[in-house]
């Protein structure tokens, strides 16, 4: 059959594509113009470049495709087409995410939006406005008191396995563990690292330990080490 | 009148509304349209346009901990509107997904020792951390602990979502006495505290409700960041069969108490230890209690009380079956309906020992309806203190709390133990035991620790904290 509709779009530096009418109707905003009768000629998208609108127009020939009866596209493609699809640098990711929202393409507003989420969720502060060259117009005592307001969205529990004993501890101070500071920087997503190995009594002395060498460090009175020496002095004595 | 705060007091942008103007950023309302000649500048304008559909896919610990990125984006996240944002983006997205409410829950027994016995869920991201003593100490940012340390009356009186109301009383040494009621959410550590009351001699049982405002009326959803509250404390009837009930009730959109009274059809009777006990359930906004007969022994009905609605007046509910002497029964909430679990005494010889227990469930047309029937005899468990008990000369367990998301599941206290019940397949499976003081209960004992139901408190933890006091309306 060759009579498949077609609508034409026109982008901001005047590109010009011709899209099947299923397509096009991905787009929410397009479907309004298109049942109000207003898509006979080629409709202007101000807001989209040629090069971000190809790309959209990809994603809508990919999920229209799939939601047809003859497709044979499984969800797991589908999902690993997104992957690979979404798989582009920063500007091109925040062009596409306002040009989903402008053209009101639900599940490529989901998935671009996710996307630059997915990012964020794994990164400090600091590494956060690296990633957006965003200036810290924070004093050092405003920053501080954010997160003392705040104080229980920047803790992470440390839980022990045998007794579900939970430990909230400053990441300053979980750092002092060599093992979960690795798992830190590695980005450990979990709000909650299982420690195995470990039975609640020992984890409480553990991190009344490391309480004092951050006090320690941060008061500049006793040297570290000191401190270190005692606790291996008590247990003989205990 | 009101005070309230975090655990600092003075606290920098969070109650102001002012935004911060920053000349390097623009607000997400005005995208930029700068040339593109510096790559970072034009990333960081396009971010600025769509940054509350990023923030809103994050968890909520995430999207707080960006309040430190600067301060414009620490603008947006405390702004009100994100943060309904935020709550309708999830209802979007659990349509279906109701089975996995995290929640927490958390006894309190032995008040003079402040015993606190938490179960959270695996979902749960409320830590509270009793201490090794098993105490309130997580309350400790409340202005009023300074009382507990001292061992003035201080606990734990009703629950409502995600919040809990503590009561603390100043005993009269120079000053006249006061009850002071505090407002609390444990896991942000806001607070506030309500205008004082004069201490009742009267036995008060205390109701905690608040009213959730509809974030989109045509998906039916609600957002916890705006809500008003009511907190009612019911006095005791004086004599028996009263019709009249004294209350005094602190609203939210007054700031004060107010003295009311409150007519009911039925005669109440004055509020003895059955009552006392059990205290005041919430469902769907309402308040249930129990009315007993003149010597307080035997549950005669449930009083019904909607302070939103229908403050003039209460209802009354009778229960499912008469209830003889020796039969328990207690009463808690599934999904917004209101349940009943019943044990029924050994009455004739023709019993056959066993003990029995029944759930029943209060329908929309307000018939009781049958859910459950288990007996203990025929419970299944690979502890074998459990199976004793199960198999005893007394009633074995008393309800705590009926899991909030599946039907089936329900939380009882056999022995010292705190039990997980299935009621269908009838497995029974130990979940924690009692502490007194920090030491491990032995599990069956001449000595049980009571835990009342007025103790027990179900929190659940919405999409995003609730915040205390509630958001301004815009």
């Amino acid at each position: 059959m060759s009579s498949v509709k077609k609508v034409t779009l026109k982008s901001s530096d005047g590109e010009i594509f011709e899209v099947e009418e299923t397509v096009a109707m991905e787009s929410q905003t397009i479907k309004g113009l298109i049942e109000d009768d207003c898509a006979d000629n080629a409709i202007p998208l101000p807001n989209v470049t040629g090069h971000i609108l190809s790309l959209v127009i990809q994603y809508c020939k990919e999920h229209t495709s799939s939601s047809d009866s003859n497709s044979s596209k499984s969800n797991e493609k589908l999902k690993a087409w997104d992957t690979q699809f979404i798989n582009v640098d920063l500007n091109v990711l925040f062009d596409l995410i306002m040009a989903a929202n402008y053209l009101n393409v639900k599940g490529l507003l989901d998935l671009t939006c996710q996307t630059v989420a997915d990012m964020i969720k794994e990164k400090t502060p600091e590494q956060i406005r690296a990633m957006f060259n965003i200036v810290n117009d924070f004093t050092p005592e405003e920053e501080e008191e954010v997160r003392r307001e705040n104080a229980w969205a920047f803790e992470i529990s440390l839980k022990n396995n045998n007794v579900v004993d939970t430990f909230e501890v400053e990441e300053s101070m979980a750092k002092e563990l060599q093992t979960i500071k690795n798992m830190i920087e590695d980005n450990y997503t979990d709000s909650v690292i299982p420690l195995h190995n470990v039975t609640s009594d020992i984890l409480e002395l553990v991190i009344e330990d490391c309480k004092k060498h951050v006090e320690a460090a941060e008061s500049e009175s006793e040297p570290s080490y000191s401190l270190a020496s005692k606790l291996i002095d008590d247990p003989l004595k205990a | 009148m009101v005070e309230s705060g975090t655990r600092t007091t003075h606290s920098f942008g969070s109650r102001c509304k002012r935004r911060v103007e920053d000349p390097s950023e623009d607000p997400m309302l005005y995208p930029c349209r700068k040339r593109e000649k510096d790559p970072d500048d034009s990333i960081r304008s396009k971010l600025g346009y769509v940054l509350i559909e990023v923030l809103c896919r994050l968890p909520c610990r995430s999207a707080i901990q960006c309040m430190s990125v600067s301060k414009s984006w620490f603008s947006l996240i405390s702004d009100p509107y994100f943060v309904r944002r935020f709550i309708h983006h999830r209802h979007q997205l659990s349509r279906s997904d109701s089975d996995s409410v995290p929640f927490t829950l958390l006894l309190q027994y032995k008040e003079s020792q402040k015993n606190i016995l938490v179960l959270p869920s695996d979902n749960s991201e409320l830590f509270i951390d009793c201490g090794g003593g098993g105490g309130l100490d997580f309350l400790d940012f409340l202005p009023c602990f300074e009382r507990a340390r001292k061992n003035y009356p201080f606990c734990i009186v009703a629950s409502f979502n995600d919040l809990l109301l503590v009561r603390s009383e100043v005993p009269p040494i120079r000053k006249p006495s006061f009850c002071e009621y505090c407002i609390c959410n444990p896991l942000t550590k806001q607070w506030l505290t309500l205008p004082h009351l004069p201490c009742s001699r009267r036995n008060d049982m205390v109701g905690f409700v608040c009213d959730l405002c509809s974030c989109d009326k045509e998906q039916r959803c609600v957002t916890n960041a705006y809500y008003r509250y009511k907190v009612v404390l019911i006095h005791s009837p004086t004599e028996t069969n009263t019709t009249q009930l004294s209350l005094q009730i602190f609203s939210s959109e007054t700031g004060e108490w107010r003295g009311s009274v409150v007519s009911s059809q039925r005669g109440l009777n004055p509020f003895r230890m059955t009552s006392l006990d059990a205290g005041v359930l919430v469902c769907n906004g309402i308040l249930y209690w129990i009315d007993a007969d003149k010597y307080g022994l035997m549950i005669k009905g449930f009083v019904k009380f909607d302070p939103f609605n229908d403050a003039e007046r209460c209802h009354y509910i009778d229960p499912p079956i008469n209830l003889l002497p020796r039969d328990l029964m207690s009463f808690g909430v599934f999904q917004g309906h209101l349940r009943i679990f019943q044990i029924p005494g050994h009455h004739s010889p023709h019993d056959d020992g066993a003990y029995k227990f029944y759930v029943w469930e209060l329908e929309n047309y307000g018939t009781w309806c049958l859910k459950h029937k288990v007996n203990f005899k025929d419970t299944v468990s690979d502890h074998s203190d459990l199976v004793k008990i199960a198999n005893g000369i007394t009633p074995p367990g008393a309800l705590l709390a009926f899991h909030p998301n599946v039907s089936e599941i329900v939380f009882l206290q056999l022995g010292n133990y705190i039990v997980l019940c299935n009621m269908q397949t009838r497995v029974l499976k130990v979940v924690s035991q009692l502490r007194d003081g920090g030491k491990i209960l032995p599990g069956i004992s001449c000595y049980y620790v009571s835990v009342y139901a007025k103790s027990v408190f179900l929190l659940t933890q919405p999409s995003w904290p609730t915040p205390v006091p509630p958001l301004p309306f815009h």
